[in-house]
């Protein structure tokens, strides 16, 4: 019998307060740094790191624009970044399939 | 059949505590963003209403003579008023750092940037419309009174299924109370060679005012406690 494929994982998205960020993004087009603070509940400087690990990551595209005297940042989730997100999902959803005994798959 | 002496990969209390923030937080992301259109929402909403409201009047018995001037009046008040609500939400939203778009939003604001891919859609959404006109105006010279009514009550018992669907999806109140008010803007149809029940019709457009306000302030109140975090009811207002 052929041995079920290994379950991976992403370490990017699977760090807490990042796989927050990612599933905040993922229900939005794009959203404010102030709007994904409000939502997660994440510290400023928790937020703003993590942000940038994803960025980096190329997930997610960070746009900075001066309103009104103003700093706005936009984040959004990047193609490749939605694509992750839903390799990991599945990939969760067969670990808990696992856990659960109903398929090894 | 797993083997038994292989530890399974079985998720850790951390890791169930992580999964859990992040559907709290999607939750939350999805409840606001539609909170931030409440004025859209309620404009869709109310214009609906209007709609039915502008049938009403015209088949009404006490506004013979004056009901297209009516009608006319209404519908004048409701454009100004969206006008005036739309140019107040481009204001705040320009003035709040706080915001979010959905993906429908984010791909229009990106067609904007394009208009002439957007021509040839609108060239093909007016002929449908046009053609769709003309159907009806040959449809209803030949249906009855009785097939008339059933055939414009579809209209809104399909926007008040879409409301309900919203109530579900996003437990806000005010969208069944849009569900109810475009329902109660078109009863007045089934009764108006018999009785004058017309007034629910701009009760319907009260209510749903009422409703628009509501869920907008939903969106102010909240944004408003993340600029100033002294504001505590905005937490609250989150999970409401």
């Amino acid at each position: 019998m052929s041995e079920p494929e290994p379950i991976a994982l992403d370490p990017v998205i699977h760090e807490a307060a990042r796989l927050a960020i990612v599933s905040v993004l993922s229900e939005c087009g794009s959203a404010s740094f102030t709007f994904i603070l409000g939502t997660t509940g994440l510290t400023r400087g928790n937020l703003s790191a993590h942000a940038a690990k994803l960025v980096a990551a190329g997930y997610v595209e960070e746009t900075k624009q001066i309103v009104d005297r103003k700093l706005l940042t936009e984040y959004r989730l990047t193609a490749a970044g939605r694509k992750a997100f839903a390799h990991y999902r599945e990939q969760w959803t067969r670990l808990t399939s696992r856990r659960n005994g109903r398929s090894p798959n | 059949m797993l083997d038994a002496t292989t530890p399974p990969d079985l998720p850790t209390p951390d890791q169930m505590r992580a999964l859990n923030q992040a559907i709290d937080a999607a939750w939350n992301a999805r409840r606001m963003r539609e909170a931030s259109r409440g004025i859209l929402i309620g404009s869709i909403a109310m214009g609906l209403c209007v709609i039915s409201t502008v049938l009403v009047v015209m088949h009404s018995q006490w506004a013979e003579g004056i009901a297209p001037f009516l009608a006319c009046a209404i519908l004048f008040v409701y454009f100004v008023g969206l006008f005036v609500s739309f140019r107040w939400l481009r204001r705040q939203r320009g003035a709040n750092p706080v915001m979010v778009l959905d993906r429908q939003e984010e791909q229009i604001r990106a067609a904007a940037a394009r208009p002439m891919r957007a021509i040839p859609i609108l060239l093909i959404s007016l002929l449908v419309q046009a053609a769709a006109s003309i159907g009806w105006m040959y449809a209803f010279r030949h249906m009855s009174n009785e097939a008339i009514l059933a055939s414009l009550s579809v209209g809104p018992l399909l926007a008040a299924a879409f409301f309900v669907v919203r109530f579900v999806s996003f437990r806000f109140w005010e969208d069944l109370v849009f569900a109810g008010c475009i329902i109660l803007a078109f009863i007045p149809m089934f009764f108006v060679r018999r009785t004058d029940v017309s007034f629910l019709s701009f009760v319907a457009m009260g209510l749903t005012v009422v409703a628009t306000v509501s869920l907008q302030r939903r969106w102010t109140t909240w944004t408003q406690s993340l600029v100033d975090p002294e504001i505590e009811t905005g937490i609250m207002e989150m999970h409401r």
